[in-house]
């Protein structure tokens, strides 16, 4: 019988857990989400473009596609566009007997996909 | 509200923000209780008077049975609080179902009538909370709790976290942390992140792309891929569900916890189990825990009757707990499988001869793993006769049916997906013991890399997961 802590989140003592964390907690939170509404403003374009129109989520997205332009413009967008032709890579590779035949299911898979 | 989506991270950073800065313990509940009708709500607002409803009904049942003195009548009233429930599960999950299956059935003797087919639509989380709601009364009838106030009832059953997909959260569990405000400290905090990114990882990268590129290409049409490609997706689903089902509850638990309330585990390594007696006490594992103690132990008797009793019990509690993941024969035998195999293995240990050596522990562990695999097929089956299509094409494959399609990198997941199986228990206990240490903005900073290196990886789009169906 497998030997778990009940709770997963109970961890071993410490005498840091004696200070308060929620401040901690926030700030870790702000500069989370700082930092990735700058390198990540594709997906906020991205969200944006999901949501239900309406006059209101066209600003939204008036205003993400200035910030997407923005962060790429210094580059800030730059690592995720590069991890991400990197997976895409991944995906792509096949099988040296597979190239040339992949499955009409994986076409159609791919198919809406992004780049 | 799907988690890994930006709505929802807008939607919990709010709730956070606003819960911390409550005041008093009611007001943080009574926040949370609000946020938790705006999550449910935004599937479907027509449902949250049902949960409403759900949570008063069991309130009320648990007030009745610690001020009813006479021994039949609180009987009475705890019956009359469980078929409530039921009721209620069954008119939305299973009338259409019964209907058909009665419509069937009259057919067949000459009977043919047109029964109403209602066409109900499944409110999602439902089972959950109904199960939730009988162990409530039942705990109060047994004494093991004490009734809770009507807003801890409310928040027990409405909590956002575990609301639609579990892990199923008894009030003996959570109704004492409502009790007080909680603190936060960098422990939990660096445990809850921890698990979050790594359920985000799970769901979004290993579960949507092994689903969406080849396990549901080749369960849609089983008849025209070959018998590797046909076995490598019954592994590829095993991955798949086990990545999708551990993510919900991983990040379930680590949002419960960034707002100070602990839920229990509900998956550990359940692949590296070797019986399936030892799978099930890693396998959702709150569904089992509730299974055995309120079904197996408390409804039919365990093992108390006797060891034909006994096997005859595992088999309907698996069976039972089979029909509760849906309406369909496909999930009876899936139960079926899994009853009728524990029930083996239980008399397997009563009759096997004691000089006979033990099979080496990596020999059960395939067993056990194959055992799983199969029942997973009829799972993921839409009907039984798909799943016999699909199995045939293993044992005997279709003419034309050649070739391999999975790519490398499907192939890849597969491997790691399993392989994580073989981790130490305790590694991201570990991590959270180092990063705990960390100053806040370099959290953030690492924080904020993996979701990035993660959001680049993951598949487009955010499919439900798997359990809100059920």
């Amino acid at each position: 019988m497998p030997v778990a802590p009940e709770f997963p989140v109970d961890l071993p003592d410490d005498p840091i857990d004696r200070a308060p964390a929620l401040g901690w907690t926030a700030i870790t939170l702000g500069v989370a989400t700082l930092s990735l509404a700058l390198t990540n403003a594709f997906s906020i374009e991205s969200w944006g473009a999901d949501l239900p129109p309406s006059a209101a989520v066209a600003h939204i997205m008036d205003e993400a596609g200035h910030w997407r332009a923005t962060m790429d413009r210094i580059g800030l967008g730059a690592p995720r566009e590069t991890l991400h032709h990197g997976w895409k890579g991944l995906e792509e590779t096949r099988w040296p007997a597979q190239q040339g035949t992949t499955s009409a299911a994986h076409d159609g898979a791919d198919e809406g996909r992004d780049g | 509200m799907l988690f890994p989506t930006l709505t929802f991270g807008i939607f919990f950073l709010i709730t956070f923000a606003a819960v911390w800065s409550a005041r008093s313990n009611e007001w943080r509940k009574i926040l949370l209780l609000v946020a938790s009708w705006i999550f449910y709500g935004a599937w479907d607002w027509r449902f949250v008077p049902l949960l409403i409803a759900s949570a008063l009904m069991n309130w009320a049942v648990a007030q009745g049975l610690v001020s009813e003195r006479f021994v039949d009548r609180r009987k009475a009233l705890l019956l009359c609080g469980v078929a409530i429930n039921l009721v209620i599960l069954g008119f939305f999950k299973y009338f259409d179902f019964f209907t058909e299956q009665v419509g069937a059935t009259l057919a067949a003797i000459g009977f043919e009538r047109d029964l109403p087919v209602l066409r109900v639509i499944l409110p999602i989380g439902i089972s959950f909370f109904t199960f939730q709601g009988i162990s409530y009364v039942v705990d109060v009838y047994r004494g093991r709790v004490v009734p809770a106030r009507l807003l801890d009832i409310l928040l027990l059953m409405s909590f956002f976290p575990h609301l639609v997909a579990g892990p199923i959260v008894r009030a003996a569990d959570l109704v004492p942390q409502f009790q007080t405000r909680p603190k936060l400290d960098r422990s939990i905090v660096s445990m809850a992140l921890l698990l979050i990114v790594w359920g985000l990882f799970k769901k979004t990268v290993i579960a949507s792309e092994l689903a969406v590129t080849f396990v549901d290409p080749v369960f849609a049409d089983p008849a025209s891929h070959s018998a590797l490609d046909l076995v490598f997706a019954a592994y590829g689903y095993a991955v798949q569900i086990y990545c999708d089902f551990s993510a919900y509850t991983d990040m379930a638990i680590g949002l419960a916890a960034l707002l100070g309330y602990r839920f229990p585990r509900n998956f550990d390594q359940p692949y590296r189990a070797q019986s399936l007696q030892e799978f099930w006490r890693r396998w959702h594992m709150t569904l089992s825990a509730w299974l055995r103690d309120y079904l197996y132990i408390e409804a039919l008797g365990g093992s108390r009757g006797g060891k034909l009793a006994t096997y005859r019990n595992l088999m309907l509690t698996m069976l039972l707990g089979g029909l509760w993941h849906g309406a369909n024969w496909t999930f009876v035998i899936w139960g079926g499988l899994h009853g009728g195999v524990l029930a083996v293995e239980r008399l397997w240990a009563d009759i096997a001869p004691k000089r006979w050596p033990p099979l080496p522990g990596w020999a059960k562990l395939l067993v056990t793993f194959h055992v799983v695999v199969l029942g997973w097929i009829f799972f993921r089956a839409p009907s039984f006769a798909d799943a016999m299509t699909y199995l045939e094409g293993i044992v005997a494959p279709f003419a034309g049916a050649s070739g391999f399609t999975a790519s490398p990198l499907i192939v890849l997941l597969i491997g790691f997906g399993l392989a994580m199986h073989a981790a130490p228990e305790h590694w991201m206990t570990d991590v959270a013991v180092r990063v705990r240490r960390f100053p806040a903005p370099l959290m953030g900073v690492g924080l904020a890399a993996l979701i990035l290196v993660i959001d680049a990886m993951r598949f487009e789009g955010v499919a439900p997961f798997i359990y809100y169906r059920f």
